[in-house]
């Protein structure tokens, strides 16, 4: 939602962009936000609509904020959570207290930027695909297709996973087999995993993505293309002409908005499919899964919300410094 | 601007709409009859009797609930003049929902409570239970007589009882269960066995005549290090290598995995997994079993428990032997604690509730009322003078409108009508072994997490990462164990160690021997 009305105001405000004058950070957010007061009074009875969009928003995402104070307290049921007793940066500690949390960091962070990167591209070119089967009969049926895995949980993709790898019966074990080869202890090589993630999240996510930019696409003016066309441009350049400069700030914001979860992983994807096995643990443990198994036995919510708070800290620095990056380079693609 | 204006004061009125609507408002036409419901399902109970209500978790809630409160209340009320509300709570939420009932304050009666749920522990450490042992011996003698007074230390904090404790299983005789076919077809002797070792001659018959993974396990693994077989007390389960010789009488915690015992334990997993006798990538669990119907494993390993090859023979068909290999049986805290009923300090007539624990624990009838439904409703005799019961017709577990299955919830389970005719005298012979279990010197005593919580975190990933392998036996202790210690070591297991050993020595000096 939030990213719908900040593509709105985005639109609405590079279309009538006025000479700049130096202005406040702060105030050049509200800006963007709500545009000048001369906009802000033609459209008010339009952004009121956004009301009760903006109250769920409150509701939901600030209030519960106060609850960061459990992660420096050692939180008591029966003393609450403002008579619980602060205990500043112990709750912290667990993170950084071995060497895991070197491990953990990196995985997290690599394999988030596979993810983001592959998706992105695979997505797009899919969306592509998609666009120029538009009016095909199938196109609905390869969207479907696609979009499906989207709809499917974890858990049974993790079955999925272990019918095609385990080492007794699995199906591609059998392939090798057939093939004359070694078999291969998929469960018992940390170095295949990360590929092994990559696919299944792609699997998983292309459809979704891919469906965000070919609704992009489709809002191209047919008339660029047409007039590509005259020109004498082929498919590929005008993909490369017009397609993607079109798609960017879309391609930009999805980008960012994915970099700010950067630091939280998937917990189904990365618990399940490897099944939780320690001689995985050197590729496919994250954050999310060290925490859960440090916290498992134990039931302590203050360390849970240390964790969960040093991720979205760090997801915080990661989106300014990235929105940072990207208005140096063109302000009109940043988020604010 | 007039015609903005409008459109503001519209749409601001459009959405006022939309935030009124999404409020759940509260629903009185729905909520009378609810309420109607259940004062009639709760009558108010004649002058003179005392209301006692029971908390607890369910897998569900019953359909004839209402019909067995009421057959049980027909003897409580003319006996001790009690009338008893059933409150069954899914097990879901039953550990929140007690939780928040306790720590507000509000008034219960009698409630479920155990180490791994509604935690006993930390309910003593709060003040919401009551002391119990006047009670127990004023009002509940059948019940205070009825385990000796090692196995009522288990429930002692600081020397008060907080809780009965629901008699069923306490030690953990860990054993195997071959299958009879099987064992008779390669002549096992299981009379001869004494440890897992002198199961590998067989072992290595049946893997070689039947082509087979002769040993159950499921996924992610198991090994053969089980702390009472060896001798430990494992003091808390959450903290996978800490254990206690139960026999030390110095009281002295130490890192199981730096022992000689987990280190044969170690290696006896790896010679099973490397000769094929454990599976080396085990299947998950529900696989696994149904290839254990099939026929694909010969034996398991468990807590061999009188009636476990009656248990072992419903899941997967065959009929099989049972061997306890533990010895001696460890009476350990968890194991004699695992099943609580308490009185909440809050009560108002604690006496009473106590009463009522006595007829949980020792009245036979109104214990099979309340595990097993009415007689000729939910359960008929199949043979009355062994006590074995049967559904009636056309019912099983699943359809039978009042089948909590949970016997080790309500009281003693010796009690339980037997289910199978071949169970008879199980209760008889694990009342045995529950008398005459070694107590462990810590017997009574549990861990304090507060002061080494961080370490219990770091050490519990390190645990999963570089021991389970160990004992799974996918990595030799030989190359692997130092490294797994080391590690252990770094994350604070010694800290843990140091904290506990001063608890223990504390938890002495206020409980002498």
């Amino acid at each position: 939602m939030i990213n719908e009305e900040q593509l709105e105001s985005q639109a609405a405000t590079a279309n009538s962009r006025q000479p700049q004058r130096p202005m406040s950070n702060a105030r050049r957010i509200l800006q963007r936000i709500f545009g000048n007061e001369r906009e802000l009074k033609t459209n008010l009875s339009l952004l009121s609509m956004s009301l009760p969009g903006i109250i769920l928003l409150f509701v939901f995402a600030y209030l519960p904020m106060l609850g960061i104070v459990i992660a420096f307290k050692d939180y008591r049921f029966n003393l609450g959570i403002l008579g619980s007793e602060w205990v500043g940066f112990q709750n912290f500690r667990f993170l950084f207290g071995t060497d895991a949390a070197f491990r953990i960091t990196r995985n997290t962070l690599l394999m988030n930027l596979l993810f983001i990167s592959t998706t992105t591209v695979c997505a797009l070119a899919v969306a592509i695909l998609m666009n120029e089967a538009y009016r095909s009969r199938m196109s609905k049926y390869y969207q479907t297709m696609l979009f499906f895995p989207y709809f499917i949980s974890w858990v049974i993709v993790s079955y999925f996973v272990f019918a095609f790898l385990n080492g007794q019966t699995g199906l591609v074990n059998q392939w090798v087999d057939a093939l004359g080869l070694d078999r291969i202890a998929w469960y018992r090589s940390p170095e295949y995993w990360p590929v092994i993630l990559v696919l299944a999240n792609l699997w998983n996510g292309i459809g979704f993505s891919s469906i965000i930019y070919l609704a992009g696409i489709l809002g191209i003016s047919p008339e660029l293309f047409e007039a590509a066309k005259i020109d004498g441009a082929g498919k590929l350049q005008q993909v490369r002409y017009i397609t993607l400069p079109m798609l960017y700030p879309m391609i930009i914001i999805l980008t960012l908005l994915a970099i700010g979860r950067i630091f939280h992983a998937d917990f189904g994807l990365f618990f399940f499919l490897p099944r939780d096995n320690p001689l995985l643990y050197s590729t496919t443990d994250v954050i999310d899964t060290f925490v859960y198994r440090s916290l498992v036995e134990l039931g302590e919510i203050s360390m849970a919300a240390a964790a969960g708070f040093y991720q979205s800290f760090v997801g915080f620095l990661l989106v300014v410094g990235a929105n940072w990056v990207v208005r140096r380079v063109n302000e009109d693609y940043a988020l604010y | 601007m007039t015609r903005h204006r409008v459109l503001a004061i519209l749409s601001i009125l459009l959405v006022a709409s939309l935030v009124l609507t999404a409020c759940p408002a509260p629903a009185p036409a729905e909520s009378a009859p609810a309420d109607g419901e259940m004062e009639a399902a709760a009558p108010s109970p004649a002058d003179g009797l005392v209301n006692i209500t029971y908390s607890y978790g369910s897998r569900g809630i019953p359909a004839d609930l209402q019909m067995v409160e009421d057959a049980m209340n027909e003897i409580l009320h003319e006996k001790i003049g009690v009338h008893l509300t059933l409150e069954p709570i899914d097990f879901g939420a039953f550990n929140d929902k007690m939780q928040l009932r306790l720590s507000a304050g509000e008034e219960c009666d009698i409630i479920f409570t155990a180490p791994w749920i509604n935690s006993y522990a930390n309910n003593v450490a709060n003040g919401v239970l009551a002391p119990l042992d006047d009670l127990l011996l004023n009002h509940a003698p059948g019940l205070w007589g009825s385990m000796p007074a090692t196995t009522w230390d288990a429930a002692r904090v600081n020397g008060v009882i907080y809780g009965v404790i629901n008699q069923q299983i306490f030690p953990k005789p860990w054993g195997v269960h071959p299958r009879k076919d099987l064992a008779e077809k390669y002549g096992l002797d299981l009379d001869s066995v004494t440890k897992w070792e002198d199961m590998e001659p067989w072992l290595a018959d049946v893997r070689d005549g039947e082509g087979i993974t002769p040993v159950f396990v499921a996924a992610p693994g198991r090994g053969l290090f089980l702390s009472q077989y060896y001798g430990f007390d494992p003091l808390d389960d959450g903290i996978g290598f800490l254990g206690m010789k139960a026999d030390d009488d110095t009281l002295t915690a130490v890192n199981m995995v730096d022992t000689v015992e987990f280190q044969m334990a170690a290696d006896t997993t790896k010679r099973w997994v490397d000769e094929g006798y454990m599976p080396l990538e085990p299947l998950p669990n529900d696989e696994a079993q149904s290839a254990f119907r099939a026929g694909q494993y010969a034996m398991g390993y468990h807590v061999e428990k009188p009636g476990n090859d009656v248990e072992a023979q419903n899941a997967y068909g065959f009929e099989f032997l049972l061997k306890n290999l533990t010895d001696p049986l460890i009476l350990d805290t968890a194991g004699a604690t695992a099943t609580m009923n308490a009185i909440c300090s809050t009560s108002k007539n604690p006496a009473k509730a106590m009463e009522v624990l006595e007829e949980f624990n020792t009245n036979i009838y109104i214990y099979n009322l309340l595990s097993r439904g009415i007689e000729g409703v939910h359960w008929v005799w199949e043979d009355e003078a062994n006590q074995v019961m049967r559904y009636p017709d056309g019912v099983d577990g699943s359809t039978s409108s009042y089948n909590p299955n949970t016997d080790w919830m309500f009281g003693n389970q010796f009690n339980a009508y037997y289910r199978d005719a071949k169970q008879v005298g199980a209760w008889e012979a694990t009342k045995v072994m529950n008398d005459t279990a070694f107590p462990s010197e810590a017997l009574g005593f549990v861990v304090d997490r507060e002061p080494i919580k961080t370490e219990i975190a770091q050490t519990s990933a390190v645990y999963n990462e570089f021991v389970l392998p160990i004992q799974y036996g996918w990595v030799a202790y030989a190359d692997a164990g130092a490294e797994a210690i080391d590690k252990l070591n770094e994350a604070g297991a010694q800290t843990i160690i140091n904290e506990v050993n001063r608890q223990l020595q504390e938890w002495r000096a206020k409980n002498p021997r």
